[in-house]
């Protein structure tokens, strides 16, 4: 029973995070490698806009600016589906339970992008009512400063997500 | 005729003569990582410290101004008094991006243009202190440090 369970194949985000440590195994790197760039190259998000950074995110995903380019274009009405959550807009702290749960229902691997000063770190808001950083309820992997930021920083933002995802991320920028 | 409308396709070919020339117009798309937007020239990005062209020293006097007409209160000055010269030396300069409402009001009260908003925007970072600039990277630019070139996606 024990020899069972020490064989059981590890979640998806535990080998993703093993990575690093994992030594070099021609094939399961390789494989990894594919997953990995699989990952990146359909980066489903979530159709989750807070407040006015929302818009800027929907110019994105529009004619202009096209986050189609980078597979991530479609924007997923349900958690169940998406792979990336954009926090665009103040997180107020009668949405944050709202948040915290619609991320807990995505399925791994899972990553989430905040967008513009409010999601970061409350902007403007430093009130009793807003939530100052998202990442205080979930882990956030990119933060993009602005506010809002503009669409192409929306879309650096989502390239320095996939160098991360390709495991290519340097010291923290 | 209701149903010769329905089998001929009549109005998914009314439809279509409005999409099909949108194949022969421009391109609208902007191809950013591989070309580089137009960014207005009052649009405000990253700050920078500017450097005398000259001496290559600091423009800052350090007068706290700007941490002053900050909104946020995010800019924080320190310096040091010389004591021959009595005047204030700046000694470090932290500018929280990840709070800037880039407003530009520190940019209006700097008395010598040291502090001013680029039009740099690609700001993004893996974590929040990515996003707390010190005076070296402000005078700099983003790109100076180790750890924030420009990698492969971006060229």
């Amino acid at each position: 029973m024990q020899d069972e369970l020490q064989f059981e194949a590890p979640s998806v985000t535990a080998a993703v995070g093993e990575l690093k440590e994992a030594k070099p195994n021609f094939i399961t790197t390789t494989v990894e490698q594919v997953f990995r760039w699989a990952r990146k190259s359909s980066l489903w998000p979530m159709t989750f806009g807070l407040a006015c950074c929302a818009i800027e995110m929907m110019a994105t995903g529009a004619s202009r600016f096209d986050m189609d380019r980078f597979g991530a274009g479609i924007f997923r009405p349900s958690p169940r589906q998406s792979d990336l959550i954009i926090i665009a807009g103040t997180v107020t702290l009668k949405m944050a339970p709202v948040v915290k749960r619609v991320y807990d229902q995505m399925p791994d691997p899972k990553w989430v992008i905040s967008m513009g000063a409010c999601s970061n770190c409350g902007g403007p808001f430093n009130s009793y009512s807003v939530l100052q950083g998202v990442d205080k309820v979930i882990p956030v992997d990119v933060y993009i400063p602005g506010c809002p930021p503009r669409p192409e920083a929306l879309l650096y933002g989502v390239m320095r997500l996939q160098d991360k995802i390709m495991g290519k991320a340097g010291k923290v920028a | 005729m209701e149903f010769l409308r329905r089998i001929l396709f009549i109005d998914i070919i009314k439809g279509l003569l409005i999409t099909f020339p949108y194949m022969f117009r421009r391109t609208y798309t902007e191809q950013y990582p591989s070309q580089r937007p137009q960014i207005a020239e009052r649009y405000r990005g990253a700050p920078r410290l500017n450097l005398d062209p000259e001496t290559k020293e600091t423009l800052c006097i350090s007068c706290n101004l700007c941490a002053l007409a900050c909104p946020e209160d995010l800019i924080v000055v320190t310096s040091e008094r010389d004591p021959k010269t009595s005047r204030k030396i700046l000694q470090e300069f932290t500018f929280d991006l990840s709070r800037c409402l880039f407003c530009g009001l520190c940019q209006e009260a700097c008395p010598v243009n040291a502090i001013e908003l680029t039009q740099y925007f690609e700001l993004a970072a893996y974590d929040k202190d990515g996003s707390k600039w010190n005076k070296y990277k402000l005078e700099h630019g983003p790109t100076a440090l180790p750890g924030l070139s420009p990698t492969s996606s971006a060229k």
